[in-house]
């Protein structure tokens, strides 16, 4: 909030993946000192986000089914060394110093080293693991990238002067009953 | 004109006329009328989902559909952006090109390198509508992209302008990359009909004392009618559809200020709930305002059929 | 009052050639961006946006097309295979229509071209989904012959054929060949088509480049990776969300105009001049 802390910082919101993938890449520099490598650091938002990942699926008919069940085992329900997600983690899939990324298990996540250079030492996991909660499937449909689109497209709006904050609204929810097959409460 | 022949030795050609027009009018029957008629009727149904083949005539209410897409404000958005759009790209479009054709064309002023302009002006109107689209999109980037970089550094604003933020700058943009894909084709177009006017007409209004100007407005001008109207209803026709350029550059954005007829109708049938019913219906309503149009540009054209 | 009038006035002459110089980098510029920044990486594109001097991430960024599911030079092949299929079905058989408007008298010719020019007007999307729906019953899509078959019917073709041969065939050619022994079709691909040849190379680059930067029918009708078509690829490449790969989009633009270049700037005079053939006259 506004005011609240001891001295005025700089920040945005962002993805996990923004960290590595498109800030450090931009800082100016490739080591702490360079730039504002290692001037960063990552906290948790006011409002709890997730979106996408990555999805494993499996061809229902596929000949290798006990094969295809072991291996998204491993993916998505290994938490030991061994598995995936923990070299996700720790960055060791792509050799020494690779990247480390965000994983969706908290079990991984906690017993990893997040710590990063460009954020000054931290250990981004720290605050990965209690925001994970967020990544939940309870209120998934089909329609959410289309929706999720429009109220992004309607609040540009809205921030940039063009539209009033009733008519932001108003577009968005025309938007979703134009376009979808959605009853709409206006 | 010699006159085709009919008979020959009591042998009648005329029936090959028949046979070397049979595969235009199957593929004519196979993938257009048909389809077209599928469309019809689809608008009185309830087709909808990813893949579903099946379908059910509304019999309780036929014009569900219609009413649904007449009602929906989008679609009013959609048609009335096709319009703006395509005066906003022709006008500029047609003016330059008559511009440039008047001084390609003179008979005082000869311009050296008219082959090597021609060539380059043409060159937009090869690359594909979707690259530019997306290149354009990159151009006009914000906070960082070209045009923005040299509005700041030479001063001529103080900070970004977030252009595809601004419905008005957005349409300048999307008009702009139709005009600048086209100017090159209509001009040489238009140059080749020139050049198919009898040049004696020419000598003789030179002998009379005439300016460019009067000759330009006088003679070239009127006897480029006919061009003049073709170029019009294809630039309509390929106006109405327009769908890459404002597709790729924005999606349509924003807040629907660049959303074309086309696209309203793509994202009806294959986006979000697939509502290829619906997405029907808007195209027969577009057909029905393109085909009252085009009768329009046809009656005219046809009053001055030589 | 002097004949020597073609030297005009040097000050409007400036003026002109000011302007054009002006379009012509206009016309230019797009393209050596595309051009330069395919060789940049994507950090550095966005640091500064538009360079003229070009890097050194040219491999780079086609490393990050070996990573995509889809394959540049498949969707070029598909392209060159759909765009080459199409234009063949055009040239020849929309002179053969016109041939038959042109050769010979029959009933219900005119209302058949005036049929031609009614139903060129019909724009695409009307035909669109009932295509679609068509193509989907028929298990046609994900077939490129989808998409090159429909070239059969090119009604603005046609017209233009027609303007072209009823000004250059003579049709004393045609009878003279009848007397000689030869039969109509053979009449026709024999000595109708070599006239031809010019109009049949405009259309020819007109269809070829409309239907290589072809987007709105491949992509409702394409949905497997290995037929898709160049334009699909690059706006596949534009809705990356994930990670927006620059240097690569600048790179798929190029490697899909590249093809159109060499078409263009190798057959340019006939471009130019053949516009001015197809020209309305009257």
């Amino acid at each position: 909030m506004q005011g609240a802390g001891d001295k005025e910082v700089l920040g945005f919101y962002g993805p996990a993946w923004l960290i590595n993938y498109v800030m450090a890449g931009n800082s100016g520099g490739e080591k702490p000192g360079e730039g504002t490598y290692g001037d960063w650091a990552v906290c948790a938002p006011n409002v709890g986000f997730f979106w996408g990942g990555t999805w494993v699926l499996a061809n229902k008919d596929t000949k290798n089914a006990d094969a295809v069940a072991e291996l998204i085992k491993w993916i998505t329900l290994d938490p030991s060394e061994d598995g995936l997600q923990y070299g996700w983690a720790n960055g060791t899939w792509s050799g020494e110093q690779g990247t480390k990324d965000t994983v969706a298990s908290g079990t991984v996540m906690a017993k990893s080293n997040g710590e990063l250079d460009f954020l000054g030492g931290q250990n981004m996991f720290d605050v990965f693991v209690p925001a994970n909660a967020y990544a939940n499937g309870t209120n998934l449909t089909q329609y959410d990238e289309t929706i999720n689109t429009y109220f992004r497209d309607a609040v540009r709006q809205y921030t940039a002067g063009e539209l009033s904050r009733d008519d932001a609204l108003t577009a968005f929810k025309t938007n979703v009953a134009d376009n979808l097959d959605v009853e709409v409460d206006f | 004109m010699n006159s085709t022949l009919v008979k020959k030795h009591g042998f009648s050609y005329a029936k090959y006329g028949y046979l070397f027009s049979i595969p235009f009018f199957i593929a004519f029957l196979v993938f257009n009328l048909y389809p077209t008629i599928y469309t019809i009727v689809l608008g009185f149904t309830d087709s909808k989902g990813l893949g579903n083949i099946t379908f059910h005539i509304l019999k309780d209410d036929p014009w569900k559909n219609f009413r649904a897409v007449l009602n929906a404000p989008t679609f009013k958005t959609a048609i009335g952006n096709t319009f703006t759009l395509w005066i906003m790209n022709f006008i500029p479009q047609i003016t330059l090109a008559l511009i440039l054709t008047a001084w390609f064309t003179s008979r005082r002023n000869q311009i050296r390198g008219q082959g090597f302009f021609k060539v380059v002006f043409y060159m937009p109107n090869i690359i594909t509508a979707a690259s530019v689209a997306i290149l354009f999109n990159a151009l006009f980037g914000y906070p960082k992209g070209p045009v923005n970089d040299l509005l700041v550094n030479t001063g001529l604003r103080d900070s970004a302008f977030y252009f595809m933020n601004s419905p008005k700058a957005t349409r300048w943009i999307v008009a702009f990359i139709q005009f600048w894909m086209w100017y090159g084709y209509t001009m040489i177009i238009l140059i080749s009909g020139v050049l198919g006017i009898n040049p004696e007409i020419f000598e003789a209004a030179e002998i009379d004392g005439a300016t460019d100007t009067q000759i330009f407005f006088q003679i070239t001008l009127p006897n480029l009618r006919t061009i003049l109207t073709y170029t019009l209803i294809t630039s309509l026709i390929g106006g109405l559809s327009m769908y890459d350029i404002p597709k790729m550059l924005n999606n349509g954005n924003p807040n629907n200020a660049t959303l074309t007829a086309n696209m309203f109708i793509y994202n009806q049938a294959f986006q979000g709930s697939y509502m290829y019913a619906r997405a029907a219906a808007a195209s027969m309503i577009m057909f029905v305002i393109i085909a009252f149009f085009s009768a329009i540009v046809f009656f005219l054209m046809r009053d001055r059929k030589a | 009052m002097t004949l020597n009038r073609r030297d005009g006035n040097p000050v409007v002459k400036a003026f002109i050639y000011f302007v054009c110089i002006v379009l012509a980098i206009l016309s230019l510029f797009p393209f050596v961006v595309m051009v330069v920044n395919s060789t940049r990486s994507t950090f550095e594109i966005q640091q500064h946006a538009v360079s003229l001097i070009p890097s050194s991430h040219l491999m780079d960024n086609f490393k990050v097309f070996e990573g995509k599911p889809f394959n540049p030079w498949r969707g070029f092949l598909n392209s060159l295979i759909v765009a080459v299929g199409a234009t063949a079905l055009t040239v020849y058989f929309s002179t053969l229509t016109a041939y038959a408007l042109v050769a010979y008298t029959w009933k219900g010719r005119d209302a058949f071209f005036t049929f031609i020019l009614c139903v060129m007007m019909i724009p695409a999307q009307v035909t669109a989904i009932g295509f679609y729906q068509f193509m989907y019953r028929i298990h046609m899509t994900n077939n490129l012959l989808a998409l090159i078959l429909p070239a059969i019917y090119a009604p603005g073709s046609v017209f233009f054929m027609r303007q072209f041969m009823l000004a250059s065939l003579p049709l004393e050619l045609l009878d003279s060949a009848r007397i000689d022994g030869s039969k109509e079709f053979n009449t026709f691909n024999r000595i109708a088509l070599p006239i031809m040849k010019p109009a049949m190379a405009t259309q020819g680059i007109f269809c070829f480049v409309s239907t290589w930067n072809n987007l709105f029918i491949p992509s409702i009708l394409l949905t497997k990776d290995e037929l898709k078509t160049m334009p699909i690829m690059v706006s596949l490449l534009k809705g990356d969300i994930y990670k927006t790969e620059y240097g690569a989009i600048y790179l798929g633009l190029t490697l899909t105009v590249l093809p159109l270049f060499i078409v263009y700037f190798t057959l340019s005079k006939y471009i130019i001049a053949g516009v001015a053939l197809g020209g309305v006259k009257g």
